[in-house]
């Protein structure tokens, strides 16, 4: 099943490249989710409001 | 209409007297055709053979660098913004200027193309087709540089971002401009005709995306 | 500003009392069906005359069914645009809650679905059997395959997203499309990676001229555009409709593109170029392949989800620290 022929260094290398950019990406992706949420939740404790929610007050 | 050609005849009239930005485009234009054998030595058959490139690349690329100044100097002195809040449409205040862009840069150029040939040893039936294929190929290019001003209009990093974005647009143009030099039957006429759909299309479309950027640049 | 805070001043009444929902429907089901008979009668007749046989095995042959497609597609469009203008009335759709709380349920399962058939897929291209004329190389295909695809569909999405914003002013169409440039740009980074990889076994050289190499790496170039666009202007508002802009210009020039690489290409054939891939694939080569053009599909939609939330969150921030700035004058509605 890994005996890929004489051309095994290539496929290797695109598999590696395809984990390694798409890893990136998903990293890339959720990190700034996460950030962010972060963030927003530390504006929200330092008391700062939405609008949509200053209207409630 | 009256406005509309009132605005080319200041854009020529104000390049005519300045001068300095024809000028410009002009040295770069022979300086970039004139230092490529500097690079690839002086074989005089490799550059006969690869010499409708260059000419429309250098030609291409001294484009780009001049459209920028059309829009800069009228936005930096407040001009444009009159204009754009004036009566004329911003549609065809964003034509006007890639027709003044085309005759005060476009046009010279293809006069001195015959001489930057000489120094690339084009062939003498070669040149014909080029300067053909450069009338009927270039009004487009001024219509997309145009829009590609516009969208980059004051920003800070704008002269180098411009022909980042252009230069991927351009491709159509510089392969039917050098494929009408192709010795192939039928490539002249066929590369012709493309160009001239290529600028039709830009013409009709380009002055509509400027606009549009045209506008965004004054909110 | 916060680009998700633009005032809510164009927009065009909508004209629901003009016909009932029923005469619209009749009326856009008649357009699209006596479009296609006609367009279906002609091109039926132009291939008989040209060929003497009705010509499925073209591309053209299907370009009544296109049509329908792509009709029934705009339809859609107009009308989740008409509800969507319909319905600000009472809610603010530029509201991007709605948007937050169904990604937020969706999301997970979607990440679970994707690894799986990610797995599936990668198992599925190491065990199919090499290509009779490209032996195991061929299985870069897998992942070349995909990666080229979403790079395309990727800037269609752009695109579209794009016209959304321009058109419509709607937000969320800017999230999505400031969200998409840089998925893009990597799958296309990807796409050609990969295709120079296989390039150098099959052709001899990592890079060769052939006519689709040299359009995705025009297209990777459109990405960096936008990309580099976006930066350069700091208002986010500002920077969106920019790149809005340009990426319609690209939208525009990128089938002429195309075509002239394509002309270019055939102008200058190089002599010793095994076709890729030609019209037969056989089965078991081919069912990897969309199972993994599936899943990469999904793993983008995953990705594209994930960003947008991330960037609507990020605006969020940025329209809180405007509003404390300004002291709770005049908000953001976000």
């Amino acid at each position: 099943m890994f005996d890929l022929g004489p051309n095994a260094g290539f496929i290797w290398i695109s598999y590696g490249a395809a984990v390694l950019l798409i890893g990136g990406l998903i990293v890339w992706a959720w990190a700034g989710e996460r950030e962010q949420q972060q963030r927003l939740a530390g504006l929200e404790r330092r008391g700062l409001r939405r609008r949509s929610s200053q209207q409630e007050l | 209409m009256n406005a509309f050609l009132a605005l080319i005849g200041r854009d020529l009239r104000l390049a005519l007297r300045q001068g300095s930005a024809v000028g410009t485009a002009l040295g770069f234009y022979l300086v970039a055709v004139a230092i490529i054998p500097l690079g690839l030595g002086p074989d005089l058959n490799l550059l006969s053979r690869i010499a409708p490139g260059i000419l429309w690349i250098s030609f291409l690329l001294s484009a780009v660098l001049s459209v920028d100044a059309l829009f800069q100097e009228d936005r930096d002195d407040g001009s444009l913004d009159a204009l754009v809040l004036g009566p004329l449409p911003a549609e065809l205040i964003a034509a006007s200027k890639s027709i003044a862009h085309w005759v005060t840069t476009c046009v010279p150029l293809i006069v001195v193309t015959p001489l930057a040939g000489l120094l690339l040893n084009i062939q003498a039936e070669a040149l014909p087709k080029l300067l053909a294929a450069l009338l009927a190929g270039t009004v487009g290019v001024s219509f997309v540089a145009g829009a590609g001003a516009a969208l980059t209009l004051g920003l800070r990093k704008g002269a180098l971002l411009l022909p980042l974005l252009i230069l991927p647009l351009f491709t159509p143009f510089l392969i039917f401009g050098v494929g009408a030099m192709a010795t192939s039957a039928g490539a002249f006429e066929q590369s012709i005709l493309l160009l001239f759909a290529l600028s039709l299309f830009s013409v009709a479309a380009m002055p509509f995306a400027a606009a549009l950027a045209l506008r965004l640049g004054l909110e | 500003m916060s680009g998700l805070s633009e005032p809510q001043t164009v927009r065009a009444p909508a004209e629901d009392t003009m016909f009932g929902p029923a005469l619209r429907g009749w009326l856009a089901f008649m357009v699209l069906a006596i479009g296609w008979s006609v367009s279906r009668y002609y091109v039926g007749v132009a291939n008989l005359e040209a060929n003497g046989n009705p010509g499925w095995d073209t591309w053209l042959w299907w370009v009544p069914e296109i049509m329908v497609v792509v009709g029934i597609l705009g339809l859609f469009i107009l009308v989740v645009s008409l509800e969507a203008s319909n319905h600000s009335r009472i809610a603010n759709l530029a509201n991007p809650t709605p948007f937050m709380r169904m990604s937020g349920e969706i999301l997970p399962r979607l990440a679970l679905v994707t690894a799986l058939l990610i797995a599936a897929g990668l198992a599925m291209s190491f065990r199919a059997p090499p290509d009779d004329l490209q032996g195991q190389a061929a299985r870069i295909m897998f992942i070349h395959v995909p990666a080229a695809w979403l790079s395309m569909a990727c800037y269609t999405l752009t695109a579209i997203s794009s016209a959304g914003y321009l058109i419509w002013r709607h937000p969320l169409a800017d999230v999505s499309a400031k969200a998409a440039v840089p998925i893009g740009a990597t799958f296309t980074l990807l796409a050609l990676l990969t295709g120079s990889l296989w390039g150098k076994p099959m052709w001899g050289a990592y890079w060769v001229w052939d006519a689709r190499l040299t359009s995705v790496l025009i297209l990777f170039f459109l990405y960096l555009g936008l990309i580099a666009l976006r930066q350069a202007i700091d208002d986010p508002g500002r920077a969106g409709r920019a790149a809005a802009i340009l990426s319609l210009l690209g939208a525009v020039n990128i089938p002429i593109i195309k075509f002239s690489v394509n002309w270019w290409n055939t102008l200058h054939q190089p002599a010793s170029v095994i076709r890729a891939g030609g019209p037969t694939i056989h089965p078991a080569l081919l069912i990897p392949l969309l199972v993994m053009a599936f899943a990469f599909t999904l793993l983008f939609v995953a990705l594209h989800m994930k960003a947008m939330r991330a960037e609507i969150l990020r605006r969020r921030c940025e329209a809180m620290i405007a509003i404390h700035v300004r002291g709770g004058g005049e908000a953001a509605n976000v």
